[in-house]
């Protein structure tokens, strides 16, 4: 498999304030790599560095075996071959949707121009739009005619910015699905930056979370998911809870002074069979689909555990659950 | 300088109020008639006056005439004093204050408002426990800026006889003819101004805006009847009545009578060279401009955003101070040229850039160049900066992006940018006066040296041009405001 972009060693500072250290990652053609981290952690500054849009880091940024920038080497943006999809898409407002996917192929002759705007009108499926002003798209029809606009001069890298902050939920997941699809099709190294765990875990090869200027973990969903490396990454993937001295104790699981025991809060069954562990209801909170119940142990009020229960209304602040719980399904991670 | 703030404030402020939070006939209209006295140079309203109300003027000799009664019989008030100056400033000048204070208002206000109202206070309490505290900033600013026209002011006080430091300057500068003492009153001056500066931006950090955008709750009005309705028609119709209505309808007919006895061949001479050096030099101004905002954008230059933020300084230095600096700092290098030449070749070239059309146009650069400055900033701002990142990733060279994503985008607030630079020149007085070549004549002054003749009815033909020039450009303006 071609490495399509390797990034080594990559940091960078802003005045006296270093945003990012020692980042290193590759990304295969064809292969999407998420960097999860919360609003503000400097995933974009890593993409603009790719594109060249900062120049001012440590490490090496590799693009098809070609170095573009490091400390000594800076190549142009035109010649890198990424394309970045923005946030807010940056469309140009004063062009429609045809001007706008044309606008980077200047340097072609008026019918090859033409042709080619064509073909990506009707690969993007957006060909009854071309007239519209951008303004008169619905969101996901816009960021189809971004994509369009970058992948027009064949990019071998794709840099998406949160590319799917702007649509609502339902326009999400098809959009997900279509870009997914459109990246495998045509081999784009592709790396997409965003702060949604979901939207991460379902779209990528693999996944980078960044925490405190690094990355921390790096693999597949499912291997981050499974097997988080510390705490934050197990917090930032999904809900989890800390498991009672009490029940570590009934199930014979031990841990060390460094080490934390949880459990997803999806893997957690409460019933009613009083052969399993008891626990007292703390608060119980609807959520439409589940209800959240904060239990704790009778020995000890402070070491709580949060649950999800479906389908019952009959839960009262004080009565008592019995909590069953899968040996295998408690993570034992750093603190 | 009391007496502008405190009439600009009374009649500003009222307006901006009844307008903003009531809905009554004609508020429509009200909103923006009540900015037109803008579209007058002050001091033709002020001539106008003057030829109105003076001791021969048209509505005192009507008056007297009603009654059969002699000036000598009755107690009479000139008008060409300082009340009467100040007057006459505010009902020009009062738009400062209103335009601030509304949008103020109306960006800020709506929450609060509704918030007292639920809490079961009166409109009169509304008035006085809410908007008025949370408007001072804004109110504050706008007189401010509204003194600080009048202290610029050269055509009122000089007509009225009033003694300004503009007037001073004037006085030592072609009456004595002494240049230090004309620049000691000009130091004097721009340090009041930059007091008045500081003040400003000091009120203008209270002022927060709030954006227009998704949070941006439009103030629910409160539609009047009877006689509220009335007396809300009457206090909106006052201002405009006087400030722009009264002295519009008097100068068109003073134009009707006297047009044929002053458009000759020189007349149109006049009107040329007024177009040529206004149009000239607002697209000189409008290029430079535009040239400063896109090098600190692209570059983010701090050299060149703190020349930017410098040269926006100039339009808060009175016209007058400017071109007696640029007056002094020219005869420096001319001198220095005519020595040079003198020396070397025996030769006397003259003067070079003093008294010249260029000199003309660098003081109209120094003053304006704010209000270009300003409205690019604007234009681009409302440009996201992800087009300038997009058009380099999309691997597009600068003079390409510029022609074809910067320039359209900006179409607007060039346009408004030159308009606006446009009608300040063909106002402008005093700096044109003073840094003229001879026998170069515009209408502003064409209408000054008619008064100064005592031909206030004939002053009206040249002040028509410049009133109708400016309601033009306000019309063109609003036409691409709305456009937006």
């Amino acid at each position: 498999m071609t490495c399509g972009l390797s990034v080594n060693k990559f940091g960078i500072s802003f005045g006296d304030t270093q945003i990012l250290k020692d980042i290193s990652f590759d990304v295969q053609a064809g292969e999407i790599v998420t960097l999860l981290g919360p609003s503000g952690c400097g995933k974009s500054t890593i993409l603009r560095s790719i594109a060249g849009l900062e120049r001012d880091h440590e490490g090496e940024i590799v693009i098809n075996d070609q170095c573009v920038s490091s400390k000594s080497t800076y190549l142009n943006i035109d010649k890198r071959k990424s394309g970045y999809i923005f946030q807010d898409y940056a469309l140009f407002p004063h062009l429609n949707v045809e001007e706008n996917i044309g606008f980077a192929l200047f340097k072609l002759p008026k019918a090859q121009k033409q042709a080619r705007v064509l073909e990506l009108l009707e690969q993007f499926d957006i060909v009854r739009h071309k007239k519209k002003q951008i303004h008169e798209l619905s969101g996901g029809q816009q960021q189809r005619v971004a994509i369009a606009r970058v992948i027009a001069y064949n990019p071998s890298v794709l840099l998406l910015d949160e590319p799917f902050s702007n649509l609502d939920t339902f326009l999400r997941k098809k959009t997900k699905m279509w870009l997914k699809k459109i990246i495998k099709e045509l081999r784009l190294s592709a790396i997409l930056v965003t702060h949604d765990q979901k939207e991460a875990l379902s779209i990528s090869d693999k996944i980078g979370i960044i925490h405190n200027k690094e990355i921390v973990q790096f693999g597949t969903p499912e291997e981050i998911f499974n097997h988080p490396k510390n705490l934050y990454v197990a917090n930032f993937l999904g809900d989890v809870s800390k498991v009672p001295t009490c029940l570590l104790e009934k199930l014979n699981v031990t841990t060390s002074e460094k080490q934390i025991a949880i459990i997803r809060i999806n893997d957690t069954h409460v019933t009613e069979e009083k052969n399993n562990m008891p626990l007292t209801i703390l608060d119980v909170s609807y959520c439409g689909d589940y209800y959240e119940v904060l239990l704790c142990s009778d020995s000890d009020d402070q070491n709580t555990l949060l649950v999800r229960m479906q389908g019952t209304s009959t839960l009262k602040i004080g009565a008592t659950l019995y909590l069953d719980v899968l040996p295998d399904k408690i993570m034992l991670i750093d603190k | 300088m009391f007496g502008v703030a405190l009439m600009t404030i009374t009649i500003g402020f009222t307006t901006a109020y009844i307008t903003t939070m009531y809905k009554f006939t004609f508020s429509g209209f009200f909103h923006y008639a009540l900015i037109l006295p803008f579209a007058i140079p002050t001091y033709i309203v002020a001539f106008i006056y003057a030829g109105m109300f003076d001791m021969t003027g048209s509505v005192t000799t009507f008056i007297l005439d009603l009654f059969g009664k002699k000036i000598s019989e009755i107690e009479f008030y000139d008008i060409m004093s300082i009340e009467g100056a100040i007057i006459v400033m505010s009902l020009v000048l009062y738009p400062y204050v209103y335009l601030i204070t509304k949008t103020y208002l109306k960006a800020e206000s709506a929450s609060v408002i509704d918030a007292a109202k639920t809490m079961g206070l009166s409109s009169w309490q509304i008035f006085y426990k809410v908007v008025l505290p949370i408007s001072r900033p804004a109110i504050v600013a706008g007189a401010i800026l509204a003194v600080m026209e009048a202290v610029s002011d050269f055509g009122v006080v000089d007509y009225y006889g009033v003694s300004t430091f503009v007037t001073g300057i004037f006085r030592t500068w072609f009456g004595m003819g002494s240049v230090e003492d004309a620049s000691k009153l000009a130091a004097m001056l721009m340090t009041f101004i930059f007091l008045l500066i500081f003040l400003e931006r000091f009120q203008r950090r209270n002022i927060k805006y709030k954006s227009s955008g998704k949070d941006f709750k439009p103030i629910s009005k409160i539609e009047l009847k009877g006689s509220k309705n009335a007396l809300a028609i009457f206090i909106c119709f006052l201002p405009f009545f006087f400030g722009f209505l009264l002295p519009f309808i008097q100068m068109c007919f003073w134009f009707s009578i006297s047009y044929e006895e002053i458009i000759d061949e020189d007349f149109f001479t006049l009107i040329n060279q007024t177009l040529f050096i206004s149009v000239g030099s607002a697209v000189l101004i409008t290029a430079i401009a535009l040239l400063f905002v896109y090098n600190v954008r692209r570059r983010k230059n701090k050299t060149t955003d703190n020349i930017a933020q410098v040269a926006k300084l100039g339009y808060s230095i009175p016209g007058a101070v400017i071109a007696v600096g640029i007056l002094t700092a020219f005869s420096y290098f001319d001198n220095a040229i005519i020595y040079f030449f003198e020396t070397y070749f025996s030769f006397n070239p003259g003067l070079i850039v003093g008294g010249t059309v260029a000199a003309v146009i660098f003081g109209y650069a120094v003053r304006f160049m704010a209000i270009a400055i300003n409205n690019y900033e604007s234009g681009f701002s409302n440009i996201p900066t992800t087009y300038d990142d997009a058009a380099k990733t999309l691997q597009v060279g600068e003079k390409r992006t510029f022609k074809t994503i910067f320039a359209p985008l900006l179409k607007n607030a060039t346009f408004a940018a030159f308009i606006m630079v446009f009608i300040e020149i063909i106002k402008e007085l005093p700096l044109t006066m003073i840094l003229r070549p001879f026998n170069f004549d515009t209408l502003a002054v064409r209408t000054y040296e008619l008064t100064q003749q005592g031909q206030i009815v004939e002053s009206s033909v040249p002040s028509m041009f410049i009133v109708f020039l400016g309601i033009m450009s306000v019309l063109l303006l609003a036409k691409n405001m709305s456009k937006d």
